[in-house]
């Protein structure tokens, strides 16, 4: 057994930190007399031969094992948190022991509890070295401000034990994976300045559209939770209310008119039957519009509750409209604005379907997606979003094809709204996309129903609107209907693969909001973002995050880079990137919610659309981005990145000017670290960093905006920049 | 057969370093391509997938009087969704037995299967064992999982996994096992154009996916005019490869070292202005035939990738007809059927008819009796179409339903056919012309033995 280093307690080791201000958090203890304390940083190790982990504050040690100089096999996790290497009141001294030779294990062992130390002390397997270093300790089981540790434990065999201590909330609770026993939280870390402003950029990465310098700053000053306070209650962003617009009887009469000269009222399809402006107002709008969390959510909301159809673009304002207004609303209420908008009755054939006569069936599109997809999904789940299984291993469908048929039966009697002016007729009542859907109960099947065997049950003669209303509700009340949609919204905010756990504690949210609502979306969006696997110090599961969307890319790049954009070339990129906005292929979205990893079982929805290809589409996009000026083929009058002619009020988008990063372009370091704050949340690594320094300084020096270009270019292509975390 | 952890040290890891490194990442990429005269002994597999639900019976619908009958007396002209006798194209299977007529689209897909270029086999489906009516109702003969969904349906028929646990595909394990047929190379032996669906995914492969288009490279790169092009170059050679703790990172980078290192063999091929396979395709634009024009360059530019065993996927989406079936299975059955006879004639053009073989899948067939919004709704058992020269055409393969619902071979009584012929049969007839070991069958289709006679027959 080696032992790693002696010993040694050292102070006011150097760090590199750029200021040794403690942030206490909001709301933290501000720990008494820790002003005056130095600072060092517990880096983690893990050994794959041993499967053990290590923590060290000794900076000697971290170098000998970095360098591999007495011991070999370690390397960091990425893992790290804050400690103070003197004492002072309201600190704990940090006892450090190893296994003694021959005796105790090949391993060390930390603790903060003064009777555990003096206990442990006295064991003979175990040999005291040092007092580690010193931190706060929990205060009735709360850390205030600062970062939780959590502590594991695992002995499979008493010859052989590890502890593993981290901040990371999602990595401690897969160390059941090694076998560990979850301990729970045993210090508290005091946070520094630059880890949190590394969790507000990561928190605008899960709550808006993309961060900027300025937000970052404004969120950092306020503090998460109120922002996100702030956020739920501020006015709705607006779509360009787009008036009613029918079809041309012929066709022919509403084609775009590509004979010069162009005009933007040449081209009826484009800017009436079309979602793409409906797009390119998304694009636009994300660069400034305040309300970002909610413009974050609806589009969240959008690929769950999925339109891909009718084509006029005023329904698909209307309907995008809706998933913004209601976002923060009850679940319930945002499934009835999905279910009963005529714009849903047209994708999912719902629209005048009626009870079954000379052999033809109600439709059952909706019937069925509305379980699968919308609510339940197809197999029965435990509270945390693990499916159950049988007795056999099976696992068990949440209804069967019965069900959907009874379904179908309910959906049935509804039309279009009325055209203003017209006598409302159940057949007569043709595409008008505004307002809800209206019930005939003449066309309803009145008859009484029975689903989930027997469990729900429906009285016959119960009317068309009253008898949806009630399966909504059923459905929405189904066991399932908590883990099934808190699963998909973790997944498509925070992480790909959010443990089991976390999905428990936002379901538990959604269930109940704490004053009786089931379903309260602002008490879910809360509870997402503020949960500490979303929060906290830097990620170092490997199973964390999640691929960046293309839309999200995009949006990513207009806010930090600020350019302005009329959106056209953003909604067009997408059609090449797997993510055409507001024309997904199907009702399952533009990439499947259950995608799986290259044949694996580790979730990652995003990554059915991240091609071999998509690599390649990215870089390039980006490179036209930020080098498309004065390009003759970036004017081409239809396809180009200026202003296309057809494009009402069309701006293009030409490459930004970068104007904000041009006072630093001529020091590489400082631009490069201003980048990664901003765009990797500190996360790029030292060979990196030094790859990006040393292209920047190829450039003369006073080439500021070819520098600031380039750097901006490697960070946004880089693998670590394609995944959020 | 469940689905191992992702293994980040995995061989399909070192595999793509390895072909990353051989073909140089960023190399430069403008050199003339010798467009195939290596050896005869190679063959390709296209998989072609109607994703939605193709509806076989109006795509094959009996055209003699009390067949059409038959057919007309369920799918009545006030459905919507009825084709009139007079519109069919009609075809004789050789083996006798009553005339077929397609789907007025399908004037193209009529002459490959009186040029006997195409083979039909009918009723092909999921199945977890032979299985009837009588069993499926029971309990007796257990049910695919999730039957009528699609996307459960598609996972199963691309991973060969009734019970839904695979998330491999039977297209990707073909490709597991393609290593020693084919020596010398690194290429990826299977290339989708149509995304990364479970059919391509392998547990020791990695699937290449290139777009529709021809511009499956890097702008700029290897090209030393602009200096801002060379510094990207040379910075993301040294930040591309770097070791990673993150999954998803791992992950993302295998596909961006993949696309790299392919693009440098693949845009010559794709922009080869003396492409003899090109021109079938000019006149038309749609997905599938710019998937399948992709397909028929990169087979025409094996030469470059060395590959002599080749696995390919395209996705034709839009099948899922639960309204207004009449007009849009029209134009989608008109896009296939041009896109199948232009593929057809180019492989022919180059010699290459009796080397590959495309077949097609599609979730499931739709219910036999219409629904409202003039549509259909899942079903089950379908039509499928095998085309190539090694095919014995213009015949069909396994047993058409009576078209009774509520009858014998319904599950249910909306015409939703109880499958006569199993993927497994369907497959392994295919992937055993390809030239995989019969051992190595049961790896590709882990439920074969669940079923007697796995060679159908249709392959020469």
């Amino acid at each position: 057994m080696q032992q790693i280093s002696a010993g040694r307690r050292s102070t006011r080791c150097a760090r590199d930190f750029r200021s040794l201000a403690i942030a206490a958090g909001v709301g933290g203890i501000l720990v008494a007399g820790s002003a005056g304390a130095g600072l060092g940083t517990a880096i983690e190790y893990y050994n794959p031969a041993l499967r053990h982990y290590f923590i060290t504050a000794y900076p000697e040690e971290a170098a000998a094992l970095d360098a591999g100089t007495n011991v070999k096999g370690w390397t960091r996790t990425g893992g790290q948190f804050t400690v103070f290497t003197d004492p002072a009141p309201g600190l704990s001294a940090v006892c450090r022991f190893f296994g003694t030779p021959g005796k105790g294990i090949n391993s060390h062992f930390y603790t903060a509890d003064a009777t555990e130390c003096a206990k442990v002390k006295t064991l003979p397997p175990w040999t005291f070295e040092a007092i580690a270093f010193y931190i706060p300790t929990p205060v009735s089981g709360n850390c205030g401000g600062n970062y939780p540790v959590y502590r594991s434990y695992y002995t499979d065999n008493i010859a052989d034990a590890n502890h593993r201590f981290t901040v990371d909330l999602t990595a401690h609770t897969r160390m059941t994976k090694r076998g560990d026993i979850l301990e729970g939280l045993v210090m508290c870390a005091p946070v520094t300045s630059e880890e949190l402003e590394a969790d507000v950029v990561r928190l605008l990465e899960q709550a808006s559209l993309g961060p900027t310098e300025a937000l970052v700053k404004e969120v950092a000053g306020k503090g998460v939770g109120p922002w996100i306070d702030a956020q739920l209650a501020m006015n709705v962003t607006r779509y360009t209310n787009i008036p009613h617009w029918e079809p041309p009887a012929n066709n022919d009469d509403c084609v775009d008119d590509k004979t010069p000269p162009i005009t933007p009222q040449k081209f009826c399809h484009t800017n009436n039957g079309d979602p793409v402006p409906v797009a390119w107002e998304f694009f636009r709008q994300s660069r400034t519009a305040p309300d970002q969390l909610r413009l974050r959510m609806a589009h969240v909301w959008h690929q769950i509750f999925v339109i891909g159809g009718p084509n006029q673009t005023y329904a698909n304002a209307g309907y995008q409209q809706r998933l913004r207004d209601n976002a923060f609303g009850t679940f319930e209420n945002l499934l009835l604005k999905y279910a009963l908008s005529p714009q849903l009755g047209y994708f999912q054939t719902w629209v005048k379907n009626v009870p079954e006569f000379n052999g033809i069936r109600p439709n059952e599109n909706f019937a069925r997606e509305l379980m699968q997809l919308f609510t339940v999904g197809v197999n029965e789940l435990n509270d945390d979003g693990t499916p159950k299984l049988d007795g056999k291993g099976h696992l068990i469908p949440t209804y069967g094809q019965s069900d959907i048929e009874t379904l179908a039966r309910v959906l049935t009697g509804f039309t279009y709204p009325t055209h203003p002016g017209q006598m409302p007729s159940f057949w007569g009542n043709e595409w008008y996309f505004i307002g809800d859907m209206i019930p005939f109960d003449d066309r309803h099947d009145q008859g009484a129903k029975s689903l989930f065997n027997g469990r729900v049950q429906f009285a016959a003669g119960m009317g068309a609107m009253a008898e949806v209303r009630a399966a909504i509700r059923a459905v929405v009340d189904h066991a399932n209907t908590p883990p099934f949609i808190s699963r998909q919204l973790i997944q498509k905010t925070v992480t790909s693969s959010p443990s089991p756990a976390y999905v428990a504690r936002v379901a538990a949210v959604f269930k109940n909001n704490g004053a009786g609502v089931r379903g309260d979306l602002a008490a879910v969006t809360r509870a997402i973002l503020l949960d500490p696997e979303a929060r906290g110090a830097r990620k170092i599961d490997p199973e964390y995050g999640r691929m960046r969307e293309p839309a999200l890319f995009w949006t990513a790049m207009i806010r930090a880079l600020d350019v302005t954009t009329d959106g056209v070339m953003p909604e067009s990129t997408g059609w090449e990137s797997g993510q055409t906005l507001f024309r997904p292929a199907t009702v399952f979205n533009y990439y499947p919610a259950d995608y799986t990893l290259a044949g694996g079982d580790i979730p990652g929805p995003e990554f059915g659309i991240y091609t071999s290809a998509e690599f390649l589409n990215r870089a390039n996009q980006i490179n036209d981005l930020l080098y498309n000026v004065d390009q003759p083929w970036s004017q081409h009058e239809l396809y180009g990145w200026g202003p296309r002619p057809y494009v009402p009020n069309a701006t293009g988008t030409p490459s930004p000017a970068l104007t904000a990063f041009l006072p630093d372009a001529a020091d590489a370091d400082k631009l490069v670290e201003r980048l990664n704050r901003l765009l990797l949340h500190g996360t790029m690594s030292d060979a990196a960093r030094k790859t990006v320094v040393t292209a920047v300084n190829k450039l003369k020096l006073t080439d500021t905006l070819r520098r600031v270009k380039l750097a901006v270019n490697l960070m946004l292509v880089s693998i670590d920049y394609q995944v959020q975390k | 057969m469940n689905s191992p952890r992702l293994d980040l040290s995995s061989p399909q890891r070192r595999r793509i370093l390895k072909f990353a490194a051989a073909a140089g990442l960023l190399a430069a990429i403008d050199r003339s391509v010798a467009l195939a005269q290596t050896a005869s002994d190679y063959r390709a597999l296209v998989c072609i997938y109607l994703q939605g639900g193709n509806d076989g019976e109006n795509t094959l619908i009996r055209s003699d009087a009390a067949g059409y009958q038959s057919y007309a007396s369920v799918r009545t002209p006030e459905s919507g969704i009825n084709i009139a006798q007079a519109q069919l194209h009609p075809i004789q299977p050789a083996r006798g037995g009553p005339p077929f007529g397609f789907h007025p689209a399908c004037a193209p897909l009529k002459s490959l299967f009186d040029q006997k270029r195409m083979a039909v086999v009918a009723n092909m489906g999921m199945l977890a064992q032979p299985s009837n009516r009588t069993g499926l109702e029971t309990g007796g003969a257990p049910r695919p999982a999730n039957l009528f969904s699609h996307a459960e349906q598609e996972l199963a028929l691309h991973s060969g996994d009734y019970a839904g646990f695979t998330r491999t595909g039977w297209g990707g394990r073909i490709a597991d096992r393609l290593d020693a047929a084919n020596p010398g190379t690194l290429f990826p032996p299977l290339t989708s154009a149509g995304g990364l669906r479970t059919f391509v995914s392998g547990r020791s492969s990695v699937p290449l996916t290139v777009a529709e288009n021809p511009y499956f490279t890097l702008y700029g790169s290897g090209n030393n005019q602009y200096q801002f092009d060379v510094l990207r170059d040379a910075a993301l050679r040294e930040m591309l490869p770097q070791s990673r703790r993150n999954t998803y990172e791992v992950v993302a980078q295998l596909y961006a070292e993949e696309g790299l290192a392919a693009s440098s063999v693949v845009f010559p091929i794709l922009q080869n202005p003396s492409s003899l396979v090109a021109p079938f395709f000019a006149g038309f634009d749609t997905s599938i035939s710019r998937q399948l024009k992709t397909i028929a360059q990169l087979i025409e530019g094996r030469g470059e990738t060395k590959l002599k065993r080749q696995v390919f996927y395209v996705n034709q989406g839009g099948y899922d007809t639960h309204a207004n079936q009449a007009g849009a299975q029209q134009a989608l059955l008109r896009d296939l059927s041009n896109a199948l006879k232009a593929f057809s004639d180019a492989i022919a053009a180059i010699n290459l008819a009796n080397s590959v073989t495309a077949f097609t899948l599609s979730d499931f067939g739709r219910t036999f009796k219409p629904a409202a919004n003039l549509g259909t709704d899942h079903g089950w058992g379908n039509y499928a179409f095998v085309i190539g020269g090694a095919v014995k055409g213009g015949d069909f393969y396994g047993t058409v339903p009576a078209l009774v619902p509520n009858g014998p071979d319904d599950l249910g009584k909306d015409g939703r056919w109880i499958p006569t012929t199993s993927l497994e049969q369907y497959g392994a007839t295919l992937t055993r012309w390809f030239g995989i070991p019969e051992a190595d069958l049961p790896y590709v289709f882990p439920n074969i033995g669940a079923f007697a006679n796995t060679n159908l027959g249709f392959m020469a």
